[in-house]
This record gives structure tokens, C-alpha cells and sequence, in this order.
């Protein structure tokens, strides 16, 4: 293949992974969606735009694998009293933007706006900006984080139910 | 319409207390408006002219760092003119001033008047331009301890040190788990977690130990389930040393106990809590030992309190340094802020751990905090609905015992809902 087909055909394996994700989460798919993720990739959603490390301020979700895992299992857990009530939940993604170039080692860098309505006692909205950094693995591409700046991270938030 | 007296039994509450609006506007007076309420943290506002904003009940209120550096004033946040709110940032920094957006008239860091554009239309009007009320008008008090702010609208009662009587030991200890005995807030930001019911539901769970073994038991349930599909020799899972306490015994909470101290106070623990079984990093216990010596160190790090109640406005956790504030927004609106702080000399862990609690504890998003605001719920629609009258607190009813001004009780005791709604008839009536 041409190097033009070749960045084709990368750009394509991107946007199915992202549609992937979406997919997952709007179906709940938890087991699958945290498959997606290298072994030490996390899902980070900061208070602050501004904030470039976890573990100096607070973060509204900093899960790495195993507290997907835990998430996975208290989902629709009857045992949670929130959790009697099926979350649903639906996002809309803009076109991605994939940058092959932006990290060292080859990661790859795509960004996207995102809406996300979650249904749960009632139903909200949330909207703001994903990052998510891929790597190139034996087992095809995986992401390695996904970064979600909510727009009101900083404002008075009713419970978060699910992934955004 | 129920006398005030007639809805607080010693054993019971009605529901009144948590639907009706005039109630809940005697509250913002009498409670609200007379309580020492906390407002911030001296390290929030290090410099001249550093602000934050927060309420007072419903009064918006900011805390400045005074132009002499070593004031911290309380005002209100509001243009003395035509009582536009002047400052809208969450935090920030007056250059010397604040200025109102609408007529530009100008104030000093201690609320007085500084300047009025085109003055001469104020000049032989009858116009005292020294009256406190044209100026940023600063709350009636404002006190320090140890670095915390507290503001009382009330111009007269007790001084805050006497307010917070033995919760005073919860912030003590609190900084004296810093190696340098100094804490900080960690950033300009934190959680805020919108609460659609009225705040005593909030303060009524802090000791209310009969429901972490029930509301939490999907959460503990979910780490069980993940540390089982573990390896046997697996490392200690950080996540399950803050979430498992959460499902502890009755027995587990029983023996922590709880303390009831007038105002409204309280806490559960002293000995053991919900912290009893965290690991200690030896590199911290080295910087303690080298701060404190071995046998101070020890005492502070024996010091087991848990949800440390300055009723009615925060709750501290001193072992993780975890303080959330309640602000009241309406009847059935309530908004708890909470917020972490740095132990200034210790290693970095300690503030990792710190932030993992209050993700997994304390946000929104976490997996404890909407368990407690669902059953929160239930029962406020149940009360707004009619479909309970009175809202039962009997458990151990009668078993306390009381030292002076201290009550005593097995952790599952209801002496804690008993002893807020003590105070809450004291401030009411
Ligand atoms: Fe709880």
C-alpha cells in the first residue's frame, strides 16, 4: 500500500475505535468498553481546564482499569440505591480531529467535541471536550487515556452516573 | 400550621421541617444567620487583594485578603449603591480595589467606599459617604482558628472559639498531621455536588451509622467482586482501603461510638473510625517523627475521629483532610462543596490518597456519594408528598450518657439526629 493508503487506513481503524467507545457507552457495555483500554490506561475527568496532573488536584473520575471494573459491577446493582433506576444514556460526537504526530513514541492524539444526555431520576446533559491518547499494540489499537473536560466541571453537578 | 415546638419530639422529627419555605426562611435567620458558618481557608487568599466567593446561608459573601496583608475580611458581596453583586469569579484577585461593574463606584479591600465617578453629584445631598452600608458592607464577625475562617452575621454571641468548643481538637489535629503544621487547599477548585433536598439530610447521614452497611453494599459489593477474580498475592489495592470501611460490621461502627456536643456538634470515633486500618507510609511517619518527636507523633496519629460536625455549615475528616461545607439554597436545594487540603511537608502520597477518597467518597461522580443523595431524595419526596408525618429517631433512645457536655453513644445510636434537632429547637425558639 501507498503511504496515503496506509495513513487511510490508520485514520479508519481510529474513527472505528472511537465509534466503538461511544457505542459501548451508550449501550452500557461496560465489560467491552473498559477492554478498549492498554492494561494501564485510566479515564480522567478534571475540575479544571487548566489541571495537567491527577494526582496534584482534584478530578471528578480518575479511574484506571480496576475501578472500571468496580464500576462495571456496582452498574445496575440493586444493592445501590441510585442504581435501582436504569441509567441510559446517549453522546454525540463531533468529527474527530487525529493528530499521528502530536505525542512522542507514537502515540496517537485525537480530539472530539462530545454532548452526552444521560437519563437517570431525570434527564441531563452534558457537554464538553474529549481527548483520548491511542497506542499501537499487538493487539491492534488501544486507547491509553481518555481526557473529558466537562464545560461545567467547576459548577454545582447533580450525581454522574455514568461515563461521558 | 404546626408551632415550631410541637415539630421536634425527643425521639422523633416532622416532616415539616424539610418542605416548609417558612421554616426554611427562619432557619437562614435563626440558624443561618446566627451560627458561626465556615467560609474558607487562610491559604486561599495568600496575598493582598486574593478573594474568594461563597454564601452565608443565601448572603453572598467574599473573603479578602486585606491590602495589608494580614487581614482576611468577610464582605458582602455587593455594591453599596444599587446592591449589584460585584464580583462573579468563583476566586480571584482585586488589584487593590473592587470595583462594581454597573456604576463603577470602587471599594477598599475592607469594603469601605474608595471612589464614585463623577462625585460632585453626591456632594451637599445629605450623602455620608462613611456609612458602612454604601460601602462593601463586611459581615458582623469574622474570627480565625488555626488558618480556618468563620463569619457570623450575628453581631453578638459567643466568640468562635467557644462556639467550636472540643470540635476544636477535629481542626487541631487536622493540622498537626502536617509535618511543618501547615495545611493547604489544593486548588481554586472543588467538588460541587447539587443536592435536591434540604440540608439536614446532609448533616442528619454524617453519623447516621445504620446506612453505610445497607446504601453502600452495591459499592463494597463491586470491590469484593474485583478483589475475588485477583490473584491471592495480590498487591493492597488502594481504591479498597477507602471504599471497604464503607461496608463495615454493625459492630465495626458500634464500637466507634458517637460524641454529641452542644451547638449541634458531633462526631463518630475518637479511638478507631473509618481510618483505623490505613496504612501508614513510613516515609510520612519519618517526616512526623522528625517534626514531632515519637510519642507526639503517635498521639496525633492515634487521634481517629470520623465526620467531625461543625453544625450547621461543614463536616471535617482530619485523617484525610477532607472538609465539605454546606451551603442552603432553597427549601428542597442544597449544594455541598467539598475540599481537599495538602499537608505541607509530607509526601506525596498522602495527598494522592486524599484525592482518592474525595473522587471516590466525595464527587458527584463517585460511587458513594449518589447512594446517600438517592435515599436523601426518596424520603424528601415521601415528606413533600404527605407520605410520612413523622420521621423516626429512637434507636438507643434513652442510653446515652452524658460528662459534662459531652453524650456518649454506641455508633448505631440516633443520638446524633437527637442531638441536631437539640440545637436546631435551641436556635428555632
Ligand atoms: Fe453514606
Amino acid at each position: 500500500m501507498s503511504d496515503d493508503n496506509l495513513q487511510g487506513a490508520l485514520h479508519n481503524d481510529i474513527k472505528d475505535l472511537i465509534r466503538l467507545e461511544t457505542r459501548c457507552l451508550n449501550a452500557a457495555d461496560l465489560e467491552t468498553w473498559s477492554s478498549l483500554f492498554t492494561e494501564d490506561g485510566y479515564y480522567w475527568m478534571p475540575l479544571e481546564r487548566t489541571q495537567t496532573d491527577p494526582e496534584q488536584h482534584d478530578s471528578l473520575i480518575y479511574d484506571n482499569r480496576a475501578l472500571m471494573t468496580m464500576r462495571r459491577y456496582n452498574l445496575h446493582n440493586p444493592l445501590s440505591p441510585s442504581m435501582q433506576r436504569e441509567v441510559r444514556s446517549v453522546r454525540i460526537l463531533s468529527e474527530p480531529d487525529i493528530d499521528l504526530s502530536a505525542a512522542p513514541g507514537g502515540d496517537i492524539i485525537v480530539r472530539a467535541d462530545v454532548i452526552a444526555v444521560i437519563h437517570h431520576r431525570k434527564q441531563d446533559t452534558f457537554a464538553g471536550a474529549v481527548t483520548w491518547r491511542l497506542v499501537r499494540t499487538d493487539a491492534g489499537l488501544k486507547i491509553k487515556s481518555k481526557r473529558v473536560d466537562l464545560l461545567n466541571a467547576d459548577a454545582p453537578l447533580d450525581s454522574i452516573m455514568m461515563y461521558i | 400550621m404546626r408551632a415550631l415546638q410541637a415539630l421536634v419530639e425527643p425521639a422523633r422529627v416532622h416532616r415539616d421541617v424539610y418542605t416548609r419555605e417558612d421554616i426554611f426562611k427562619l432557619e437562614l435567620e435563626r440558624i443561618w444567620g446566627q451560627a458561626w458558618v465556615y467560609v474558607g481557608h487562610e491559604s486561599q487568599v495568600k496575598a493582598p487583594g486574593d478573594y474568594l466567593t461563597t454564601h452565608i446561608g443565601l448572603t453572598p459573601v467574599i473573603m479578602v485578603r486585606d491590602m495589608n496583608g494580614k487581614d482576611i475580611n468577610v464582605l458582602v458581596n455587593r455594591c453599596g449603591h444599587r446592591g449589584a453583586q460585584v464580583c462573579q469569579a468563583r476566586s480571584g484577585h482585586a488589584n487593590g480595589l473592587f470595583k462594581c461593574p454597573y456604576h463603577g463606584w470602587t471599594f477598599h479591600t475592607d469594603g469601605s467606599l474608595r471612589s464614585q465617578p463623577s462625585p460632585g453629584g453626591y456632594q451637599d445631598v445629605g450623602f455620608d459617604r462613611n456609612a458602612a452600608a454604601f460601602g462593601m458592607t463586611p459581615v458582623a464577625r469574622t474570627e480565625q482558628y488555626r488558618g480556618f475562617v468563620f463569619s457570623s452575621l450575628a453581631a453578638t454571641g459567643p466568640e468562635l472559639t467557644v462556639f467550636l468548643g472540643q470540635m476544636c481538637a477535629t481542626i487541631d489535629n487536622m493540622v498537626d498531621r502536617a509535618p511543618t503544621g501547615e495545611v493547604e487547599v489544593t486548588g481554586k477548585t472543588c467538588h460541587r455536588f447539587r443536592h435536591p433536598v434540604n440540608w439536614k439530610f446532609f448533616t442528619e447521614n454524617l453519623h447516621d451509622a445504620m446506612h453505610p452497611m445497607v446504601a453502600h453494599a452495591g459499592t463494597s459489593d463491586a470491590v469484593r467482586q474485583y478483589l475475588e477474580q485477583l490473584p491471592p498475592a495480590h498487591e493492597p489495592l488502594p481504591e479498597a482501603e477507602v471504599i471497604a470501611p464503607f461496608g463495615g460490621s454493625y459492630h465495626f461502627f458500634d464500637e466507634m461510638g458517637f460524641v454529641g456536643l452542644p451547638r449541634g456538634h458531633g462526631y463518630m470515633g475518637g479511638k478507631t473510625s473509618i481510618f483505623s486500618h490505613y496504612q501508614v507510609y513510613p516515609d510520612y511517619l519519618q517526616a512526623m517523627e522528625q517534626a514531632y518527636g515519637r510519642e507526639r507523633t503517635e498521639e496525633i496519629l492515634s487521634f481517629n475521629r470520623h465526620n467531625g460536625l461543625i453544625y450547621p455549615s461543614c463536616t471535617i475528616r482530619d485523617n484525610i483532610q477532607s472538609v465539605r461545607v454546606v451551603i442552603p439554597v432553597s427549601v428542597n436545594e442544597t449544594i455541598i462543596e467539598s475540599w481537599t487540603f495538602r499537608l505541607k511537608g509530607a509526601p506525596p502520597a498522602m495527598l494522592q490518597r486524599t484525592l482518592r477518597y474525595s473522587r471516590l467518597i466525595n464527587s458527584p461522580a463517585s460511587m458513594v456519594g449518589p447512594d446517600d443523595l438517592d435515599c436523601y431524595i426518596r424520603i424528601q419526596q415521601s415528606a413533600a408528598a404527605s407520605a410520612i408525618e413523622w420521621i423516626d429517631m429512637q434507636r438507643h433512645f434513652g442510653r446515652e450518657t452524658r460528662d459534662g457536655e459531652r453524650q456518649q453513644a454506641i455508633g448505631t445510636s440516633d443520638l446524633a439526629l437527637r442531638n441536631q434537632y437539640t440545637a436546631w429547637l435551641e436556635y428555632m425558639t
